[in-house]
This record gives C-alpha cells, sequence and structure tokens, in this order.
C-alpha cells in the first residue's frame, strides 16, 4: 500500500478525533514519530498544538484550569482492512490542575497493553489524589489504585 | 516541530530529538527524574515507587523518544 495512502487513513481518523476532542479543548492530535508508511503499522499520537505547553498539556475548553493530556497508540491494517479506520490500541486520557510549579491529576485513564508486569496491561483508571486526599477510604493511597475498566473512547 | 497550527495542518512528525526533550521535561515535571533515567528504570521494571498513573502516562511518550514500549523484553532475553 502506497505511504500515502495509510496516511489519509490516518489523516481522517485523526480528523475524527480532533473534531471530539473539540468540544474540550483547542488543541489537536498532532504529533506522530517519523516512521516508514507501511502497513500493518502503528502510530503514537499526541495531543498538542498552538496553545498546549511544553508538556504538550491542552486547557480545557470552559474551564482553563484544567489541562488536558491526550496519547494514543493507532493500528494501521492490511490491505483486506484497507477501508477500516486505524484501531486505538493504547491510550492516556488525563484530566490536571496545575499548583505552582506542579500537577495534580483529577482522573485518568490508561492502556498500556505492552508494559511489563506487574504494570498493568488491561484498560484501568486512576482517580487522582486531589479527589481522594479527603477520603475516608485509603485518602493516602487510593490514586495508587488501578481500577478496571473496559477501553474507553474520546 | 513547528509551533504554529493551522487547519490543514492535520499530521505533524515529531523527530525522535524533539521526543527525548519532550520525554525528559514529562518525566521531570510527573516524576521528578530525568527522561534518560526514567527510561533506564522502565527497561528495568525499577517503577514501583513510582506513581503508577505517571509511569502509564510516560510509556505513551516512549515511542515519541525512539524507545519501544516492550524494550524490557530485551532485559529478559540477555538475563
Amino acid at each position: 500500500m502506497r505511504g500515502s495512502r495509510v496516511a489519509e487513513r490516518v489523516r481522517r481518523h485523526v480528523d475524527a478525533q480532533n473534531e471530539a476532542l473539540n468540544c474540550l479543548t483547542a488543541g489537536r492530535l498532532i504529533a506522530l514519530p517519523d516512521q516508514p508508511l507501511r502497513v500493518p503499522t502503528t502510530f503514537d499520537v499526541q495531543l498538542g498544538g498552538a496553545t498546549s505547553d511544553d508538556l504538550q498539556l491542552l486547557p480545557l475548553r470552559g474551564d482553563e484550569a484544567l489541562l488536558l493530556d491526550v496519547q494514543q497508540k493507532l493500528l494501521v491494517g492490511s490491505m483486506e482492512e484497507f477501508e477500516s479506520s486505524p484501531l486505538v490500541i493504547a491510550y492516556t486520557y488525563r484530566l490536571l490542575l496545575p499548583a505552582d510549579e506542579d500537577y495534580s491529576e483529577v482522573i485518568a485513564f490508561h492502556w498500556t497493553p505492552e508494559a511489563e508486569p506487574p504494570q498493568r496491561t488491561h484498560p484501568h483508571m486512576h482517580v487522582g489524589s486531589l479527589v481522594t486526599a479527603g477520603s475516608r477510604f485509603r485518602p493516602k493511597d487510593f490514586n495508587r489504585l488501578h481500577i478496571p475498566t473496559g477501553p474507553v473512547s474520546l | 516541530m513547528s509551533s504554529v497550527i493551522d487547519d490543514t495542518d492535520v499530521i505533524q512528525y515529531m523527530s525522535v530529538e524533539e521526543g527525548r526533550a519532550l520525554l525528559d521535561r514529562r518525566a521531570r515535571t510527573f516524576l521528578g527524574i530525568s527522561g534518560e533515567e526514567f527510561i533506564r528504570r522502565y527497561i528495568a521494571n525499577d517503577l514501583a515507587d513510582l506513581d503508577p498513573s505517571s509511569v502509564s502516562t510516560l510509556y505513551h511518550s516512549l515511542p515519541l523518544a525512539g524507545v519501544p514500549q516492550d524494550a524490557w523484553k530485551s532485559r529478559r532475553r540477555e538475563g
């Protein structure tokens, strides 16, 4: 498959994701590693854009105190799957609140299938310490718990 | 990587050098260690004392820095 056609499939997917993201932030999925365009292949994309900071964090629309962090790994399939969209096969979606030079996590959804156990390889979420600090249940380490989820879409 | 994005600039490529610099900034901010140290500890599976959510976040920055997310398998093969 010609590289330009692979790029077009990725572009269509990224366009759709950016349309969804546009409800949340002015940022866009933009960054990909420079790699050969042969299928099957994977692409790693990162939310970014002119309004992002050095960490590629984007302010949430309507509440610029909150920052959004989005990363995805896309799988572009073989010729037989030519018309299908790339699949999201790993991701991070995270909301952060900046505080001085630091960031407090509000909530995060992760899927890291190629990590080495005991890192979790199934989709999961974390409730940030900012939320759990006042809880009567495990206030000091609830944020470290991996809460299983199904795959999460944008 | 260009800092100016317009409506026609949908896909933008990041060099490995830019990816490594981004990984380093994110590792220092979220974990208080350098990007190189994060890569070393990721491959060594020496992550237990680090914030697990930030580790999962930086996992996704590894390929942008030219490091495969299954790079830890090389340690097992060598071991």
